[in-house]
């Protein structure tokens, strides 16, 4: 038999990933599974075909149909009233949250899904929020319905308690673009009112119409200052109250000295006043603030422990079983959860055999098997099947919520004196000299001129170069960050990274890719049958290494052997009986080998010997991220590294290697020790940025100056963090953290620039000789400079490290 | 020249007009998503409802 050398790869047409060599064949098209092909025919049934031409490929493949009952609890009238936006009886509204939308043929398949599901009479995708909502008939669909079949195709909607709880409005963005349109509208009526002003034209019939267009201007400068700038005002305000001058402070010191100043001048003197000026720094101003806030809407970063539990639980009264939603769970409650399911309170197992994966809150992937009687904890997923369990505490007392309140309130003692409000702070007080030492010269040489000199250089001295080039610098920086993968949450954030000086990593989930791990196998004379035996045996155990074995021996519809006296001994293997043989999988010595008993770094070896005679060995390695010691090896150069892990100290000896260093890498590590070291750190002053992934190291996320989430989706999984970073962006991590530091600097250079236009604006200023047009020019000018400069700067920035870098893969 | 201050008062009203309009379109949610709308102009319309865009005979 000729052996193909080239083996063809066959993408299925669904989803896109590769075929096996025997994978489904329908209709001339090639699938890898049977999901696939299935979404295909129901797709293919209801005329939806088109799905295919928008985008190559758009499938999602399912990963295993979900459990009939799964969305049970959407028949509860309760749960019901918290989802839908609109219920009467011919019509309900729901808004639902699609995290698997990726392209252009998911919003048309969407849209269309009124094609799919009967009953339903319109949907409509908002993309960037990646959320849809859906109109339907209740009489002819339900709510369940609904959500099973956007599962079956692909797209499950992510319910969770958060968006039943709270129907946040966003209503942030209006008053933003109302605020930046009418400081806009009052920007150009102002300044072409100004012309004559500025132009000095006709100048016999000035001065009537001087003091009318100067009401105008008053008239058109009032929503500004009122409407318009009111949050800056209000942050000034709020800061000078407490003692503290941040950035709004000289903002809003520069606005109501301009304000003022002109009012004066347009009432008692008839003059034209600066209000020009007025309107176009704030608009500016917001412009800024806009810029920078549409560079992360689309994603959220708040969420609370809320996001990851289920809405509900089925709750078991002696025969009956109804669905309750989890905040009701009392103590001494009996529920069930299912396989794949978390666990929502503290409790007890009742019934059934619970093996339990408890990742989320200690990074430790490997099942746990729970005693009937045992205690079980609240964010644990059951990997069984389906266990009855009692609850001990309800939600919200239970360890890892209450992890997580107790670090609610942490978050108002970290107002940080960022970089830009400690500027702002010199800024302010510089200004104030000035001003004051003007005042005091021409109080002495011409006493006329005091007011007007004194409140020339508030006016002149713009901070809006300063107020500008942080949004504009930050907000591009951050964009551009986000094409890379990584998101962060505002440019705080951003700013705070370029100060870090210490790391600590998590491990699992982090450095290492997902939880999966490889098993090798090697095999020196295994048979069918022994490998199905050995896979028997490994399913009976919950040791770590036993399921990993057995998941990847164990084909997915093998009925496994029954297989006699199975026995675990602690520490050492499992032996068992079939037709006769002596079956023994564990250590070396175990198994009866001794020569064999070497570990591998980064591997752990089970042998498996049959009657005394060892047949093969499973090799299991954990998967690290691609180039990790390069990464580890550059950040360390600049920062001090560390490791904290929930994991047990098996990749201790690895990691040192790694790392370099034997120190500050620790194991075992609940979430309470992590938070705890990363506060030790802080308060010795270092600015600790922390890199984790899952829910157990949230707190010390909260605890850590900088926050960053590793995810492998983005929208899927964020605690709450400052930023988060996609694994592909992962290997770049020394690349972002020079960016941020390049930032930083251009914006300190931008502020070379502003002082050069403030200082020839306070040139005049000092003089008394500051007209309306030389703070007309000037202001907008140096805005726009700076905003010019940062922009180009930190783009060419991005393009120089980013584009050159290893375009590795993890 | 006493026309200047009935111009400039009607010129101000039409571009509140503007401005107005400018905050309605805000507020009804058109620029919530600014991308979904680009995409969904290319979709095919359905030969179901029959179209009524001009066909060339």
């Amino acid at each position: 038999m000729k052996r193909r050398e080239v083996r063809e790869e066959v993408a299925c047409f669904h989803c896109g990933d590769p075929c096996e060599s025997d994978h489904t064949r329908f209709q001339e098209k090639d699938f890898c599974c049977h999901g696939c092909k299935s979404v295909y025919e129901l797709l293919q049934s209801c005329d939806l075909e088109g799905y295919y031409d928008y985008a190559d490929n758009p499938g999602i493949k399912t990963l295993r149909a979900a459990a009939s009952e799964k969305f049970a609890y959407l028949n509860d009238e309760s749960i019901q009233e918290k989802l839908l936006s609109f219920k009467s009886d011919k019509l309900a509204k729901v808004s639902l949250k699609l995290p698997a939308m990726h392209c252009a043929s998911c919003i048309w398949l969407i849209e269309n899904f009124r094609k799919l599901v009967p009953g339903v009479i319109e949907s409509r995708v908002n993309f960037v929020k990646r959320e849809a909502a859906f109109t339907y008939d209740p009489q002819i669909v339900s709510l369940r319905r609904l959500v099973e079949q956007l599962a079956a195709i692909g797209y499950e909607p992510e319910l969770n308690l958060e968006s039943t709880s709270k129907q946040k409005t966003h209503r942030g963005n209006f008053k933003l673009i109302t605020q930046i349109g009418v400081a806009g509208f009052c920007f150009g009526n102002i300044m072409l009112l100004s012309f004559p002003e500025y132009l000095a034209i006709g100048e016999e019939l000035t001065i009537q119409y001087r003091s009318f267009f100067g009401y105008l201007n008053f008239a058109l400068a009032l929503p500004v200052l009122v409407y318009s700038a009111s949050d800056y005002l209000r942050s000034a305000w709020r800061a000078v109250v407490r003692r503290v001058i941040n950035m709004d402070v000289p903002i809003s010191m520069g606005i109501l000295a301009i304000f003022l100043r002109s009012t004066y001048e347009i009432f008692f003197e008839g003059g034209g006043g600066y209000m020009d000026s007025l309107s176009a720094l704030v608009f500016f101003l917001l412009v800024g603030k806009w810029f920078q806030q549409k560079t992360y809407d689309s994603l959220s970063f708040e969420r609370d422990f809320k996001s990851y539990f289920p809405i509900s639980v089925q709750l078991v009264e002696g025969e009956e079983e109804k669905s309750i939603g989890i905040e009701h769970i009392k103590q001494g409650d009996r529920f069930r959860v299912r396989s794949r399911e978390l666990i929502p309170v503290d409790s007890t197992l009742i019934e059934g055999a619970a093996h339990i994966d408890y990742s989320f809150v200690s990074g430790e992937s490997d099942a746990v098997k729970v005693q009937s009687g045992e205690a079980l904890y609240a964010g644990g997923r059951q990997t069984g099947a389906s266990v009855i369990l009692e609850a001990t505490k309800s939600v919200d007392q239970s360890y890892l919520t209450g992890l997580w309140n107790s670090d609610g309130n942490q978050e108002e003692e970290h107002e940080l004196e960022s970089f830009a409000d400690r500027v702002g702070k010199v800024f302010t007080y510089v200004i104030l000299f000035i001003a004051f030492s003007a005042g005091i010269f021409w109080m002495v040489f011409d006493p006329t001129l005091v007011l007007n000199a004194v409140s020339a250089v508030l006016i002149v001295a713009c901070p809006c170069a300063l107020a500008l080039s942080f949004p504009f610098a930050y907000g591009n920086a951050i964009r551009l960050a986000g094409r890379k993968g990584l998101y962060l949450k505002n440019a705080a954030a951003l700013g705070r990274m370029a100060e870090v000086s210490h790391i600590v990593f998590d491990k699992t989930g982090t450095l290492t890719r997902g939880s999966d791990s490889k098993v090798q196998v090697e095999a020196f004379d295994l048979t069918p049958l022994g490998k199905a035996v050995a896979a028997a045996m490994a399913a009976q155990s919950g040791h770590p290494l036993s399921r990993m074995i057995a998941k990847s021996m164990k084909a997915a519809d093998q009925t496994l052997p029954e297989i006699l006296h199975f026995t675990e001994v602690k520490g050492k293997g499992l032996q068992a009986e079939f037709a006769g043989d002596q079956y023994r999988l564990g250590s070396a010595d175990f198994v009866g080998n001794e020569i064999l008993n070497k570990k591998t770094i980064n591997a752990s070896t089970v042998y498996f010997s049959r009657n005394g005679e060892t047949v093969a060995s499973f090799s299991i390695q954990k998967e690290y991220r691609t180039n990790l010691d390069r990464l580890i090896k550059s950040l360390k150069k600049f920062y001090s590294l560390y490791l904290l892990s929930g994991d047990n100290d098996s990749e201790k000896e690895r990691m040192q290697e790694v790392f370099d260093q034997k120190h500050g890498l620790l194991f075992n590590q609940l979430p309470h020790q992590k938070r705890e070291f990363v506060a030790k750190l802080r308060r010795q002053g270092a600015v600790t940025a922390m890199i984790g992934d899952g829910l157990n190291d949230a707190a010390a996320l909260k605890e850590s100056d900088l926050g960053i989430s590793v995810a492998d989706d983005i929208f899927r999984f964020a605690p709450a963090s400052d930023a988060i970073l996609s694994s592909e962006g992962f290997h770049q991590l020394p690349e972002f953290f020079d960016y941020s530091k390049e930032v930083l600097k251009t914006v300190r250079l931008s502020f070379v620039l502003s002082f050069l236009y403030n200082g020839i604006g306070l040139f005049f200023a000092v003089q008394g000789v500051l007209t309306p047009v030389i703070a007309a020019i000037l202001m907008p000018i140096s805005s726009i400079t700076v905003v010019g400069f940062v922009t180009l700067r930190t783009t060419l920035l991005y393009r120089n490290k980013f584009s050159q870098g290893a375009r590795g893969k993890t | 020249m006493e026309a200047l201050f009935l111009l400039i008062g009607i010129s101000l009203v039409v571009a509140i007009i503007f401005l107005v309009s400018f905050l309605w379109a805000v507020k009804s949610k058109q620029y919530d998503d600014d991308f979904t709308p680009s995409v969904r102009m290319l979709f095919d319309s359905e030969t179901k409802s029959g179209s009524n865009d001009n066909t060339s005979n």
